[in-house]
């Protein structure tokens, strides 16, 4: 796959170029900016020692957008954000549109994944965290589990490429594909970096000179005027360690459903993360061989939330989701997990619009371990777009 | 011929999704290694940082010279690229770049960084020490592991 792959980078580059050449000149006709801003406590009940195992207390997470359109068919974006994660670049890419179906981005933007990655900013989602499959830093027990299936945002550096069916008036489809840097890891690791993904001295370059590939497939159906059904399948596939001998797939299905402002939102996704097993993987791993005498290089890690939002009164929402994240397979020496653990997690929420674009969040979360005693938080948060 | 339904491609990527699934749980033997526990293996034993961590430091860093965590020493990369000082107790608990104070967790060794980045699966970067192997040894990391149990006293 290595240099078909490369092969593949560099003609999906050429096309790039030679798409870009074909378009008329222009100059910025259009700048715009945005942002959004968001506030958030966190407080665990059940456990005076909570910071020993989560991000609890005050978390900001500011975000600021400039958009350019250059002209009808060019545009450009660049989007700064600030949260836990420290300062990361989610948009700095250049959308060409070729007709109005066939769509090119390239440089560095959030990969098409998933129903939540679209909605990824605090403004534009009502709990005060994400759901399990996709968080990123938020959930308790963080590091026992390095994190989810795909935090998110998951940015990264590539091109890609969208087309637009309209089969009907009722029904459209989208497809993506796209090529981008990759996950990333050190030699000999046994599942994802996600620290190394976002380290300032990897931002801009790949591990191991090899892209993954990616793709989705979105059908939106138009039932009235009022009520709309999406359904979605995304996989991405490549290496993520620097000798590109580890494989990582993710495959997802997401559906949502929204009928007179109540929303009804279904994800699930699904890894199998190869691990490296070292020369004694007996000194490095919790559990022996099995029944076949060889170790199992690999883990599933798979992620569900169902989630629903309501209106009940006048700039008041109720939101309520239930999530959960489970881990097959070997673990390594130091962890706390087991070889099957799971967890569950309840959350209850309230948002009140204050003003225009500007909410109060308030959720109780209650979690439900497999490997550790169950605990039950509490976010408030104030969130704004402008 | 019928041109293919628009939901062919969404019913391939599910139907093979599930078929690449089914039947493919990782197979684990029975524990052969106690999983990280927050509880101190041998209570009739004390732990400190300078009769138990800093003969390791200053050990593990004979191959930077003065220490690769030591801001006086000759190569100090793990203070310039991690910010982690390993001077002094003082230092130690302040952590580094990446860790902060989530390091050492008083009394928590399974939440404490420093363990899991001397363990063969560091969360994030390369297995420390750097220049290993060797490696800390698994009664070392037993060691580390009850002295932070302990509280990581400094005496």
């Amino acid at each position: 796959m290595s240099s078909a792959a490369r092969y593949l980078s560099l003609s999906a580059c050429a096309t790039a170029l030679l798409l870009l050449l074909q378009l008329p000149n222009g100059h910025a006709q259009e700048l715009s900016f945005a942002g959004s801003a968001q506030l958030d406590y966190l407080h665990v009940f059940s456990n005076e020692r909570a910071r020993a195992f989560t991000l609890d207390g005050f978390t900001t997470e500011l975000s600021m957008k400039v958009s350019v359109d250059v002209n009808e068919n060019i545009s450009g974006q660049i989007k700064v954000c600030s949260g836990c994660h420290g300062f990361e670049l989610p948009a700095a890419h250049v959308d060409v549109l070729v007709g109005d179906f066939l769509s090119l981005r390239a440089g560095r933007f959030v990969p098409e994944f998933g129903d939540f990655p679209t909605r990824y900013d605090p403004a534009n989602h009502l709990s005060n965290s994400k759901p399990l499959p996709y968080d990123m830093g938020r959930m308790l027990r963080l590091r026992d589990w390095n994190m989810s299936v795909l935090p998110a945002p998951y940015v990264d550096n590539g091109l890609e490429l969208g087309l637009d069916h309209n089969i009907e008036d009722a029904l459209a489809l989208s497809y993506f594909l796209y090529l981008v840097g990759g996950l990333r890891a050190s030699e000999g690791a046994t599942d994802v970096d996600w620290k190394q993904m976002r380290s300032r001295d990897f931002y801009y370059v790949d591990n191991n000179s090899e892209p993954m590939l990616g793709g989705r497939i979105l059908a939106s159906i138009f039932m009235s005027k009022s009520a709309s059904l999406r359904l979605g399948a995304s996989a991405v596939w490549g290496h993520y360690d620097p000798d590109a001998e580890l494989d990582s797939l993710i495959v997802g299905a997401d559906l949502v459903l929204l009928i007179s402002g109540w929303a009804l939102r279904a994800e699930y996704l699904f890894r199998r993360n190869e691990m490296a097993l070292g020369a004694e993987p007996e000194q490095s791993f919790i559990y022996g061989p099995g029944a076949d005498g060889a170790y199992d290089p690999y883990f599933l890690k798979d992620g569900f939330y169902v989630e629903t939002d309501v209106p009940i009164v006048e700039s008041f929402s109720l939101y309520g989701r239930w999530d959960g994240l489970r881990r097959w397979g070997n673990v390594a020496v130091g962890s706390t997990l087991r070889s099957q653990s799971a967890l569950l997690r309840y959350t209850l929420g309230l948002n009140w619009e204050f003003v225009r674009s500007w909410r109060l969040k308030a959720t109780g979360e209650f979690y439900d371990f497999s490997d550790f005693g169950d605990e039950t938080a509490a976010h408030l948060g104030i969130v704004g777009s402008f | 011929m019928q041109p293919p339904s628009p939901f062919f491609p969404l019913a391939l990527l599910l139907v093979l999704g599930v078929v690449a699934c089914d039947g493919l749980l990782p197979e684990v033997g029975p524990a052969q290694l106690a999983r990280c526990s927050n509880s101190d293996s041998d209570p009739a034993t004390s732990h400190s940082f300078e009769a138990d961590l800093r003969p390791i430091i200053e050990r593990q860093s004979a191959g930077c010279g003065e220490g690769c965590h030591h801001p006086g020493g000759r190569n100090p990369v793990g203070v310039a690229l991690g910010g982690l000082d390993l001077s002094s107790y003082a230092s130690l608990r302040l952590g580094g770049a990446q860790t902060g104070s989530s390091i050492i967790v008083t009394g928590q060794p399974c939440e404490s960084l420093l363990l899991k980045k001397l363990g063969p699966t560091p969360p994030f970067g390369a297995r420390m020490p750097l220049n290993g192997p060797p490696f800390l040894s698994a009664a070392e990391l037993q060691d580390l592991n009850d002295w932070i149990a302990e509280g990581a006293p400094e005496q």
